[in-house]
């Protein structure tokens, strides 16, 4: 859906309609943007902040966006930035099922059924270099060309991780769901 | 396109439209078995990634839109007849179902996840394909509701559905026949442009959601209750 907006209102019309206007493409993408920034830290408080942060530096910057149709490809490629500037130095790598914080504990608890929590489980544990471009085509939709292109990557190298992170959730989801099937 | 390549594709790609991807499942019924099975996992993963999103502060950017605009308050009395309403509900044993705001909001979520599907079209489906995505989930559409465009069986709260789009005056109308996902009265749909309804059908619901201002949803919503069945 584009947001043409952006683009009109900041040629005639004052700051309040600008603001109007941004507020509601904002609140529009604001749930793509939240999950995304979710899945790429793990982390709700970490999530609200990486989001807030993209929207300041969007709102500061609105004038200079051209494309009024790629502007959530736009907002995501900053939510990527502040998400990599935030782990410049602490890199969060793979996490153990045991290792999940009280948030994360949180969140599976607040699942509507189990093969959700042991899908959520799965995907906690899966690599970030799997987990992003698995994220951007199953809950943004976006083709392997525009996840390349995200992700700096080829298309080739979106593909193999697209498929290593289907085969490796499958082993990880059938584990979760062989437990159940034990304690059960 | 060979059946390796195929499975490969599912596991890469499964919705990119390749022609050949889509004649390969028409013809195999092995592979199109096994991508319904990995549509439904990815249905699941879709409904994993979802997480609930929090609410912000209406001045904060990115709230709700609405910080330049009175906010609607709840009358103090509303609150407490909901709490009343509840507390005898509870004691007389009888349980009241509130309208499933979520569902609406998944459904139009669902609706411009699908692009392709609401584009404006003049060619109409061939009754067999819509025969085929209704009798898959048990239901035949008997009745003619109008030009349809579109005729999927998509994975929506991990259950498969069958999907249809109508041209309406205004514009497409999306039907979604959810009968694995009840509602006990019918719930309005009116967000992000869309407007319509999901109605008790069955022992699921029936969701008929068209562009805000669109006039034939209601007539629409007849011809569908009186023209579709369970199949035979």
């Amino acid at each position: 859906m584009s947001h043409p907006g952006l683009i009109t209102m900041k040629s005639s019309e004052g700051e309040p309609a600008k603001r109007r206007e941004f507020d509601r493409m904002s609140a529009e993408l604001r749930p793509d943007l939240y999950r995304y920034a979710f899945w790429l830290c793990r982390d709700t408080a970490l999530a609200e902040d990486l989001v807030q942060e993209t929207l300041l530096r969007a709102w500061r910057s609105a004038d200079s966006l051209r494309q009024p149709e790629s502007v959530k490809q736009w907002l995501l490629t900053i939510v990527r930035r502040e998400h990599a500037r935030h782990y410049e130095r602490k890199r969060l790598e793979t996490l153990d099922i045991d290792d999940l914080s009280p948030s994360q504990q949180a969140m599976l608890a607040s699942s509507e059924s189990h093969e959700v929590d042991d899908m959520r489980k799965a995907l906690f544990c899966l690599s970030d270099e799997y987990r992003e471009p698995l994220v951007l085509q199953v809950l943004m939709g976006y083709s392997t060309a525009e996840i390349a292109e995200m992700m700096d990557l080829k298309q080739g190298a979106v593909l193999t991780r697209l498929s290593r992170a289907r085969k490796t959730l499958r082993s990880q989801f059938a584990q979760e769901q062989s437990k159940v099937k034990v304690s059960g | 396109m060979e059946c390796l390549e195929f499975r490969r594709q599912c596991g890469t790609d499964p919705n990119s439209g390749d022609p050949a991807y889509e004649a390969h499942a028409e013809s195999c019924p092995a592979c199109a078995e096994y991508a319904r099975e990995l549509r439904a996992f990815d249905g699941l993963i879709l409904q994993a990634l979802k997480i609930d999103v929090p609410r912000v502060a209406d001045d904060q950017l990115g709230g709700s839109g609405t910080a330049h605009k009175p906010a609607w308050r709840q009358p103090r009395w509303l609150g407490l007849a909901a709490s009343v309403l509840l507390a005898v509900s509870v004691a007389t044993g009888i349980w009241v179902t509130l309208p499933e705001d979520t569902l609406a909001g998944e459904v139009v979520e669902h609706i411009l996840h699908e692009p392709k599907a609401l584009s404006e079209s003049t060619t109409r489906v061939a009754s067999e394909d819509i025969y085929k995505v209704m009798s898959r989930a048990g239901y035949a559409l008997d009745q003619d509701v109008g030009v349809v465009t579109y005729s999927r069986t998509c994975v929506f709260r991990g259950y498969e559905v069958p999907h249809l789009v109508v041209q309406g005056r205004q514009g497409p109308i999306t039907i979604m026949l959810l009968p694995d996902i009840p509602v006990v009265q019918p719930v309005d749909v009116n967000e992000s442009g869309f407007s319509g309804s999901i109605i008790p059908f069955d022992k699921g619901s029936l969701a008929i959601v068209g562009e805000s201002g669109e006039t034939e949803i209601g007539q629409m919503t007849r011809s569908l209750v009186d023209g579709i069945g369970r199949s035979r």
